[in-house]
C-alpha cells in the first residue's frame, strides 16, 4: 500500500513538472514585451540602459532553460515570483484566494453529485413516464444555457429587481468571519456551476442506474419484497459506487472550469477570476501559478478518487485501464 | 468493507467548510494603527465607493487619481475654482527677482504612522521628481523649471525656479512622499505603493486583495477640517456594468457611471445624481512615429469635416458631454471658438480629400501614392464609452472613404505598432498642462507629437505672468494646433456620479479631471446617513 | 422494460434547418446592415421596423442574429473539424502502436485532458489572440481533442487485429489508406455523438470566451459576441439584447445534442443487432 502511494506522488509529482515546463514555455512565447507588464506607460521614457538594466535585472535575458531553472529554484522555496500587474509577489495575490475557491469549487463538486444521484434515483423510479422525461428536458435544457448568461440573468432577477442576494464579491466588509454571509455570497455563483454541471452526470448516473436496474438480483429483492427505495438504496448505489467514483474523478477538471466562469461573472475574488484576469494583462507569472495550483488540485483529485475507488471495490484494481 | 459514500461525503463537506472559514482568515495587510477596523461591520458612517483597480497608490507615479489625492497631501491644493490654495504650507512668498517660492509649512502636522512631517520630506518630494533617474514618471515635465530646492530650517522650503512658471502653483498640488520611509527605495516598486503612508485627509487601513477592497479611515489628527465620514470603502471593480449593478443591489454608495448607465438612475427614488462639467475629453491620438502617420501627418485635420460630433455627443454619450474642438477648451482662462473650424461637412471633406491628393479607390477607400487611408486605433476595453466612440468613429470614418481599425486591448501596448490610440485627457486647471503633452520630447507625449509653433507658443504661455496676455497665447495654440492636429478630437465628457440617497455633499462647482477624477475635492463635507 | 424506439428528432431538425438557412442567406432576409449604427434608434425594444430590436450603438439585432450565426455555426463546424482531425490520426496512431508507445501516447492525452479546457484556452489566447475566425476555431480545436482520440483509440484498439485490417497491412496498404478506409469508418459509430457535440460545445466555449472579453472582438459579429453586452443590457434593462441572442444559442445547441443522440441510439440500435 505505501508503495502505491510512494507511487502515486512521484507520478503527481512528475506532472505537475510536465505542466509547469508546458505552462512556461507558452508564457514567454507569448507577444509583447515582458517589461511592458512591469513598467507599464513609464516604459516609453525608460532609456535603453535602463531597459537593459531592467531586463538583467528580471533575469529575461537568460536562455529558457535557465530561467526556468531559476523559476523551478525559486519555486521550491516558495517564491514564484513576481506579479508583473500587481508588483508584489505571486504568491501573496494568490494565497487569499484559493480559500474561496476551493470553497465555491468544494461545495459546487459536493452539490452537484449529491443532487445528481438524487435525480438520478427519481428518474429511474419514474423511468420513462411524464416525470422522468420532464426531467430529462430541463436538465438538458439547463445543461446547455451558457453558464455566464444564465448568471447575470440570476443576477438580474435577485440581485438587482428583487434585492436579495448580492451580486459581487465573497463576503461583505468586516464579514471575513462571518459564515453565513459568505454562504449568502456563494448562493448564486453555486446555483450557476450547479446548473451547468448537473445534468451531465445525473444522465450518466442514471443510465448506469438503469442498467444496474436490469439486473437479476433486482428482480429478486423485489419479489423478497424490498420496496423500490429500499432496493436502490441498499443494493443498486453501492453496486455502482465505483463508477459514481471513477465519474467524480473525471469531473474534477470539468468542474474546476466551471469556476472560471462562475467567479467571472460574480466578480467573485477567486483563482479562477484571477486566471481570466492574469490572461487578459499577460500577467504570466501569476497565471502560471494559477494554472499550476488548479492542475495540482485537478489530479490530486483524480488520483484520491482512483485510490478510493480501488479500496472500495477490489476489481477496479486489475480493469483495463492504462497501465501506469 | 464497502463504505458508504454518504459518510465519506458529508465529512468532506464538513472539512471544507470548516477550510473555507479558517481560511478566509488569512493573508491580510498589516493595518496601522488606530481607525476602525475591518472587524466591526457598522457602516453607519461608512462611504462605499465603487471604482476602477487599483494597484499603485503614489502621487509620484499615479497622475491624478481619487485615492492619492485623499490619502497625500501637497504644498498646495486645489480649491472650488480650480485654484490654487495653501494646503500644508501654511504661507507663501514669491520673490520675481531670484524667481523663488519659500512656503513656511505648518507645524505639528503627522505622518499617517505618527512621525514627524518636516521640510526634509518636501525636499524629498521635490528631489525626487526632478533629479531621481530611476523614476519612470509622466509628470517630470511639470516639474522641469526647478533649479533648485532647499529646506533652511524644518519648516521652510524654498524653491528656485530657472525662469518664471505660470503653472508651477498648481503644480505644487502633489501630495508629498515621506522621506523616512522612502530614503533609498525604488519608487515603481517599493511595497510603499500598497501601503502608502500621507498626510491627507484619510489613511489607508486595509488593501484587501480577497474581497477587492481598500478601506481608508478618516485621519483623526488631521491638521484641518476632520471628514464627517469616518471610514470609505474603496471596492476595485473589474467591468464597469457592474459598478451600476453594485449601486442597484446596495453593495456601493457612489461610482462614477457612463452617460447611459447614469441615465437609468436619474430621478429615481433613492439615488442622487450630480453632474460636473469635466474637462475629460476623448479622441483618437495619432501614433505620428508611425509609418502611416509619418508619411501622411498632414492629412489628420480634414478627419475632423467627417465626424459627425454632435451625433456621437447625443447617442453615445446620451447628450451629457459637448463636442471638443481643442485640447483646453474648458480651462478656466477661456477658450477661442475661433479654433473650431471643421464643421461636421463631407463635401468640405471631399474637396479638402481632393487639395491634398487622395483619390477615392474601387473599395471606396482613399488612396493616395498608392497607399490606402488605413490605421489601427487600440483601445481600451475597459471604458466602454471609449470603446463605444471609436467604434461609431470609424463607422462614420468608413462610409466617407476612411478606413480606421479598432483594435481592443486590455492595456495600452505602445510598442505593438498601432497607429494611435483612443485617448482621453484633461486639463482641467491651467492650460500650461497640456505642456507635458504636447512639447516635443516632454514627459508625457507619448505619441511624439512635434510642431515648433507649438513647442514655441506652450513654452512661451508657461513663462509668461501677465494673464491677459497668457490668454491670446493659448488662443494662439488652439488655433495653430486645430491646423496641425496630432488628435482627432472628438468630445468632452461630463461627469456623470450617481450615488444612494445616503450620500451627500458632492460639490458640483469644480470641474473634474480624466476619469473625472477630482470629485472627493471636498470629501471632508460629505456625509453618510443612513436611514434605519 | 421495454424500450421504446426512439423517435425522429423531426422538430430539432427543423429548428435547425431554419437557423442554418438562415444564416446561409442572411443577406435576403436581413432588413438592416448588421454592421451599422443606426445612431437615431438606438435601445428600442423589438419592434416593427426593428424585428428584434436594437441595442445601445443602435445596431439591430434581428440582422446580427443571422450573420453572426454565420461566424458562429463557422466557428463551431470549424472546431469540430479540427478536432475531429487531430483526435483520429492521434487515435488511430495510439491504437496500431505497440503498447509502450500507445501507453506514453495515452498518458500525454489523458494528462491534456485533466487540465480544464477552459484554463487551456486562456493560455493559448494570450498567446495566440483569437481575434478572427479561423484562429479561433483552430484554438478550440487544439484544446479540445482529447477525449475523442481516447475514443477512437479504444476502438481501433478492439479492430485493430481483425482480418480485414490484417489483410490490407499485409497487401502493402500505407497507414493511412489503412486508417482512412478501414479504422475511421469503423470508429464513427462510437464517436459519432461525440463529433456532434463538439460543434455544440464549440460554440459555447466560443461565447464563454466572448463574454469574458477574450473571444472575438465585437466587430466581428457572433452570438458569443452579442452575449458580451449581457452585462451592459443589464444595468440598461434592454432584455431583448440578453434573451435573443442566448435564445438562440441554446436553441441551437438542444437541437444539435437532440439530432446527435438520435444518431447514436441508431448507431447503437444498428451495433447491437
Amino acid at each position: 500500500m505505501g508503495r502505491k502511494i510512494g507511487k502515486k506522488l512521484i507520478l503527481l509529482g512528475m506532472m505537475m513538472f510536465l505542466l509547469s515546463i508546458a505552462v512556461f514555455c507558452l508564457a514567454r512565447q507569448a507577444p509583447g514585451d515582458p517589461l511592458q507588464s512591469f513598467y507599464g506607460d513609464a516604459l516609453e521614457r525608460m532609456a535603453d540602459w535602463e531597459k537593459e538594466a531592467a531586463r538583467e535585472r528580471l533575469g529575461l535575458n537568460d536562455s529558457i532553460s535557465v530561467q526556468y531553472a531559476r523559476w523551478l529554484f525559486r519555486a521550491f522555496q516558495g517564491d514564484l515570483g513576481l506579479s508583473l500587474r500587481y508588483k508584489m509577489p505571486v504568491l501573496d495575490v494568490i494565497a487569499p484566494l484559493i480559500g474561496n475557491t476551493l470553497l465555491l469549487g468544494t461545495l459546487a463538486y459536493l452539490t452537484v453529485f449529491a443532487l445528481a444521484v438524487i435525480l438520478a434515483c427519481v428518474c429511474v423510479l419514474y423511468e420513462d413516464r411524464l416525470l422522468d422525461r420532464f426531467i430529462c428536458r430541463l436538465g438538458t435544457v439547463f445543461y446547455y444555457i451558457p453558464g455566464f448568461w444564465l448568471g447575470v440573468v440570476l443576477v438580474l432577477i435577485f440581485g438587482v429587481n428583487l434585492g436579495w442576494l448580492p451580486s459581487s464579491g465573497a463576503y461583505d466588509i468586516g464579514k471575513q468571519e462571518d459564515l453565513a454571509n459568505r454562504i449568502q455570497h456563494l448562493i448564486l455563483p453555486l446555483t450557476v456551476m450547479v446548473a451547468s454541471h448537473l445534468w451531465y452526470y445525473a444522465y450518466m448516473i442514471r443510465n448506469k442506474l438503469s442498467e444496474e436496474l436490469q439486473k437479476d438480483y433486482v428482480l429478486f429483492a423485489k419479489s423478497k419484497g424490498c420496496t423500490c427505495w429500499e432496493t436502490l438504496w441498499k443494493h443498486c448505489l453501492r453496486n455502482i459506487a465505483p463508477a459514481i467514483v471513477s465519474l467524480m474523478a473525471i469531473s474534477v477538471p470539468h468542474i474546476t472550469g466551471g469556476t472560471v466562469v462562475a467567479e467571472s461573472v460574480f466578480n467573485y475574488p477567486g483563482i479562477g477570476n484571477m486566471a481570466v484576469e492574469s490572461a487578459k494583462y499577460h500577467d504570466y507569472n501569476l497565471l502560471m501559478a494559477d494554472v499550476l495550483i488548479t492542475g495540482l488540485v485537478v489530479f490530486a483529485g483524480s488520483f484520491i478518487a482512483q485510490a478510493v475507488n480501488e479500496v472500495i471495490d477490489p476489481r477496479m484494481r486489475e480493469t483495463g485501464e492504462i497501465k501506469w | 468493507m464497502k463504505k458508504s459514500i454518504r459518510s465519506i461525503r458529508a465529512a468532506v463537506m464538513v472539512l471544507a467548510l470548516v477550510a473555507g472559514g479558517l481560511s478566509g482568515g488569512c493573508k491580510k495587510e498589516n493595518p496601522p494603527d488606530g481607525g476602525q477596523m475591518a472587524g466591526s461591520p457598522d457602516l453607519e458612517n461608512t462611504l462605499i465607493y465603487a471604482g476602477e483597480n487599483e494597484t499603485t497608490i503614489n502621487p509620484a507615479l499615479t497622475y491624478h487619481d481619487e485615492l492619492t489625492d485623499i490619502i497625500f497631501s501637497g504644498l498646495m491644493k486645489y480649491d472650488g475654482n480650480g485654484k490654487p490654495v495653501t494646503d500644508l504650507a501654511e504661507s507663501y512668498e514669491y520673490d520675481e527677482e531670484s524667481l523663488t517660492y519659500t512656503f513656511h509649512l505648518r507645524e505639528g502636522v503627522k505622518w499617517h504612522d505618527g512621525e514627524g512631517f518636516d521640510a526634509e520630506d518636501v525636499v524629498f518630494t521635490y528631489r525626487t521628481l526632478t533629479e531621481d533617474e530611476t523614476l519612470s514618471s509622466s509628470l517630470t515635465s511639470d516639474y522641469e523649471d526647478i533649479a533648485e530646492i532647499e529646506a533652511p530650517d524644518a519648516y521652510t522650503v524654498r524653491i528656485r525656479l530657472r525662469q518664471y512658471n505660470a503653472a508651477i502653483l498648481g503644480y505644487f498640488t502633489i501630495g508629498i512622499l515621506p522621506q523616512h520611509l522612502l530614503e533609498g527605495e525604488d519608487m515603481n516598486t517599493t511595497p510603499f505603493n500598497q501601503s502608502p503612508v500621507g498626510t491627507g485627509r484619510f489613511q489607508l487601513a486595509e488593501w484587501d486583495r480577497t474581497g477587492g477592497m481598500i478601506t481608508l479611515v478618516r485621519n483623526e489628527d488631521y491638521y484641518d477640517k476632520v471628514p464627517n465620514i469616518e471610514r470609505v470603502i474603496y471596492k476595485t471593480v473589474a467591468v464597469e456594468s457592474t459598478k451600476a449593478t453594485m449601486l442597484e443591489s446596495g453593495e456601493a454608495d457612489l461610482a462614477w457611471l457612463n452617460a447611459n448607465y447614469a441615465s437609468a438612475f436619474r430621478g429615481r427614488e433613492g439615488y442622487h445624481t450630480w453632474d460636473f462639467a469635466t474637462a475629460d475629453y476623448r479622441g483618437a491620438s495619432m501614433d505620428m512615429k508611425s509609418d502611416f502617420w509619418s508619411r501622411n501627418g498632414d492629412s489628420i485635420a480634414v478627419l475632423n469635416y467627417a465626424l459627425d460630433k454632435e451625433l456621437i455627443v447625443n447617442s453615445v454619450l446620451n447628450g451629457q458631454g459637448e463636442t471638443a474642438y481643442s485640447p483646453i477648451q474648458k480651462n478656466p482662462l477661456g477658450s477661442d471658438p475661433a479654433a473650431d473650424q471643421y464643421p461636421y461637412d463631407l463635401e468640405r471633406f471631399a474637396d479638402e480629400m481632393e487639395r491634398l491628393g487622395w483619390e477615392k479607390g474601387d473599395d471606396g477607400i482613399y488612396e493616395r501614392n498608392g497607399e490606402r487611408f488605413h490605421f489601427t486605433i487600440q483601445t481600451r476595453d475597459y471604458e466602454e464609452e471609449r470603446v463605444d466612440i471609436a467604434n461609431v468613429m470609424s463607422a462614420m470614418l468608413k462610409q466617407a472613404g476612411v478606413e480606421m481599425e479598432v483594435a481592443l486591448v486590455t492595456r495600452f501596448d505602445w510598442s505593438a505598432g498601432y497607429d494611435g490610440f483612443l485617448y482621453g485627457f484633461a486639463a482641467p486647471f491651467d492650460p500650461d498642462m497640456v505642456y507635458k503633452q504636447f512639447v516635443s520630447g516632454a514627459s508625457d507625449n507619448t505619441m511624439s507629437y512635434s510642431n515648433e509653433e507649438v513647442d514655441r507658443l506652450l513654452a512661451e504661455g508657461r513663462h509668461t505672468a501677465d494673464e491677459e496676455k497668457r490668454r491670446q497665447i493659448y488662443s494662439e495654440f488652439e488655433r495653430v494646433y486645430a491646423e496641425n492636429p496630432g488628435t482627432l478630437l472628438v468630445a468632452y465628457l461630463d461627469g456623470n456620479y450617481v450615488g444612494s440617497s445616503a450620500v451627500d455633499g458632492l460639490d458640483v462647482t469644480r470641474t473634474l479631471g480624466h476619469h473625472a477624477v477630482g470629485v472627493m475635492w471636498n470629501i471632508e463635507e460629505w456625509t453618510v446617513s443612513r436611514q434605519r | 422494460m421495454v424500450r421504446k424506439e426512439s423517435p425522429i428528432p423531426v422538430l430539432a431538425i427543423v429548428i435547425l434547418a431554419g437557423v442554418v438557412a438562415g444564416c446561409l442567406f442572411a443577406p435576403l432576409i436581413a432588413n438592416h446592415n448588421p454592421a451599422e449604427f443606426y445612431l437615431d434608434s438606438i435601445n428600442r425594444p423589438p419592434g416593427k421596423e426593428y424585428y428584434f430590436g436594437t441595442d445601445l450603438l443602435g445596431r439591430d439585432l434581428f440582422s446580427i442574429m443571422f450573420y453572426g450565426g454565420r461566424t458562429s455555426l463557422g466557428i463551431g463546424i470549424l472546431s469540430a473539424a479540427v478536432m475531429a482531425a487531430i483526435g483520429t490520426v492521434y487515435g488511430c496512431i495510439s491504437g496500431t502502436a505497440d503498447d509502450r508507445l500507445d501507453a506514453w501516447m495515452m498518458r500525454f492525452a489523458e494528462f491534456c485532458g485533466s487540465i480544464p479546457s477552459i484554463l487551456l484556452v486562456l493560455i493559448l489566447t494570450a498567446i495566440i489572440p483569437a481575434t478572427d475566425l479561423i484562429r479561433m476555431s483552430v484554438v478550440l480545436g487544439i484544446t479540445g481533442w482529447f477525449s475523442l482520440a481516447r475514443m477512437v483509440r479504444s476502438e481501433v484498439r478492439q479492430i485493430r487485429h481483425s482480418e480485414y485490417v490484417l489483410y490490407a497491412r499485409v497487401t502493402g496498404g500505407g497507414f493511412f489508406y489503412v486508417m482512412y478506409r478501414h479504422l475511421v469508418p469503423n470508429c464513427l459509430p462510437a464517436t459519432m455523438f461525440a463529433m456532434i457535440s463538439n460543434v455544440g460545445g464549440a460554440i459555447a466555449m466560443e461565447s464563454t470566451l466572448s463574454f469574458l472579453g477574450l473571444g472575438l472582438p465585437l466587430d466581428q459579429l457572433s452570438w458569443g459576441s452579442m452575449l458580451s453586452l449581457a452585462n451592459r443590457a443589464l444595468v440598461m434593462n434592454t432584455w431583448w439584447v440578453i434573451v435573443i441572442p442566448g435564445l438562440f444559442l441554446v436553441v441551437t445547441l438542444l437541437c444539435i445534442t437532440d439530432i446527435g443522440n438520435y444518431i447514436r441510439k441508431e448507431m447503437n440500435r444498428k451495433c447491437s443487432k
